[in-house]
């Protein structure tokens, strides 16, 4: 177990480095999250009324798209001069590897919503982190069951030609149940509801977090075996 | 002696329909150079995969080090150069080594990359991107990657690929040194003078199934290119 975590370090401090120098994957998805928001502020005539919903469809539409953009990424490093074969050919579990790109990619979402969450709360004028642990915790939720699943079929489609149309063709009709919880667990906090209407949704994403991520472990050796 | 040794026994290998290998039998004694010879999708390249663990036998067994090849512990003990270098064109000479050292859970990365930086005549430029390398200094490279676990095995495909011909000879007294500290090496190539000279065995695969393998004593270069093109050319 502690080889595969030091494993797991050493492939994740080494994405970060080549997109801390290259800066291909944040510079991009940042720009992509916050034109969706920039393009919905002009589409949609955001009230009191009707911003708990508003909000929450935008702020996780917004992820969705930038998460999918640098999903598609997170494999495709290793392609460059075969790498995926070198990392294959190494001795390490191979959960290890798929631990690295899983929390590299959680990491970089993270970090896009640090910056697309403020931007969203001035642009609109609505707060959506008065609840702020809760709704903390909804976003980690939700960006953990997306990144364990996306991580996963990114691997997948990572040497299909039509990888970029194949990754959200199968991502998504899969991820749309957590999609849909997260969404209205973020409305519900926005909207200042009663936590029973949120707390049976927050505890169905750590049950979909848990179910993807044993799943993702248990199947990714044999994706590796196939790349 | 099963330390240094590889045995296939009936392997084969199917993708979908399409048959890559049919009941291959190879044995390669601990110490020896074996090259494989083939014309394009004989099925070396699959060979070697199955060999190096990256893709299971579909018949057959492949044991390496008198373990199954597939095995995680004997993937430890194989170096693997292919004509892509598996090396990062972002970070530096040193930076691969040692990120490959750490995922051959070395002790001391750092002090293991440095070492074969100085192997390889690479040390000046440690610091630089990859991307920087010309492909003769990416290959080097790439034989010090391979080697960062001092492994027993040692596979090849098509290593020359790309080199020019002063390159080509400097790698192929790079692998003579190798072998000759008992490393058991298994290359593929088209270079059939650059693969005979080398070698202490030769074998030729066609259509998936092993056609010729004999001692390389006696077999000089112009000699089996005639036997090549009788057995590989029908």
């Amino acid at each position: 177990m502690k080889n595969t975590l030091l494993s797991a370090r050493a492939v994740l401090m080494k994405d970060l480095r080549t997109e801390w120098r290259t800066r291909e994957f944040l510079g991009h998805t940042f720009m992509f999250a916050l034109l969706v928001i920039v393009i919905f502020n002009f589409a949609f005539k955001i009230n009191p009324q009707n911003a708990p919903g508003f909000a929450s469809g935008i702020l996780w539409i917004s992820f969705l798209f930038a998460g999918t953009l640098g999903l598609g990424r997170s494999f495709l490093v290793e392609k460059e001069n075969d790498c995926i074969q070198g990392l294959a050919l190494s001795p390490v579990d191979r959960t290890a590897i798929f631990l690295a790109k899983f929390a590299g990619n959680l990491i970089f979402l993270l970090i896009i919503q640090v910056i697309v969450v403020p931007a969203f709360i001035v642009l609109y004028n609505v707060n959506v982190m008065e609840n702020f642990f809760m709704q903390c915790l909804v976003f980690l939720l939700g960006d953990v069951g997306f990144m364990t699943l996306g991580t996963l079929i990114a691997a997948m489609s990572v040497n299909l030609k039509a990888r970029e149309i194949l990754l959200p063709v199968l991502l998504l009709p899969l991820l749309t149940p957590l999609l849909i919880f997260a969404a209205s667990a973020t409305a519900s906090l926005v909207g200042g509801d009663d936590p029973s209407a949120y707390l049976g949704r927050i505890r169905l994403l750590a049950a979909f977090d848990v179910i993807f991520f044993v799943v993702s472990l248990l199947v990714f050796e044999y994706i590796m075996d196939e790349l | 002696m099963y330390k240094g040794r590889i045995e296939c026994s009936g392997v084969g290998k199917k993708y979908g329909d399409f048959t890559a290998l049919k009941n291959v039998d190879l044995l390669i004694e601990a110490g020896d150079f074996l090259v494989l010879f083939g014309p394009n999708g004989a099925g070396k390249t699959t060979l070697l995969k199955i060999l190096c663990g990256m893709t299971r036998p579909t018949s057959g067994v492949a044991k390496v080090g008198g373990a199954d090849s597939h095995s995680p512990e004997i993937r430890g003990k194989i170096g693997v150069i292919s004509h892509k270098s598996y090396l990062y064109d972002s970070l530096t000479a040193f930076e691969n080594l040692e990120f490959y050292g750490q995922m051959y859970g070395l002790e001391n990365p750092r002090a293991r990359a440095g070492e074969l930086l100085e192997t390889v005549e690479l040390a000046q430029r440690k610091d630089d991107m990859v991307r920087s390398f010309s492909r003769g200094m990416t290959q080097r490279l790439s034989i010090a990657r391979a080697l960062v676990a001092d492994p027993d095995f040692i596979f090849l495909d098509e290593p020359f690929t790309g080199l020019d011909h002063h390159s080509a000879v400097a790698f192929q007294a790079l692998l003579s040194a190798l072998h000759k500290r008992g490393k058991t090496v298994l290359m593929i190539t088209h270079d059939i003078p650059l693969g005979v000279a080398a070698s202490t065995r030769v074998a030729i695969l066609k259509n998936g199934r092993k056609v010729f393998d004999e001692k390389t004593d006696g077999l000089g270069g112009d000699k089996f290119m005639k036997t090549y093109l009788e057995v590989a050319g029908k």
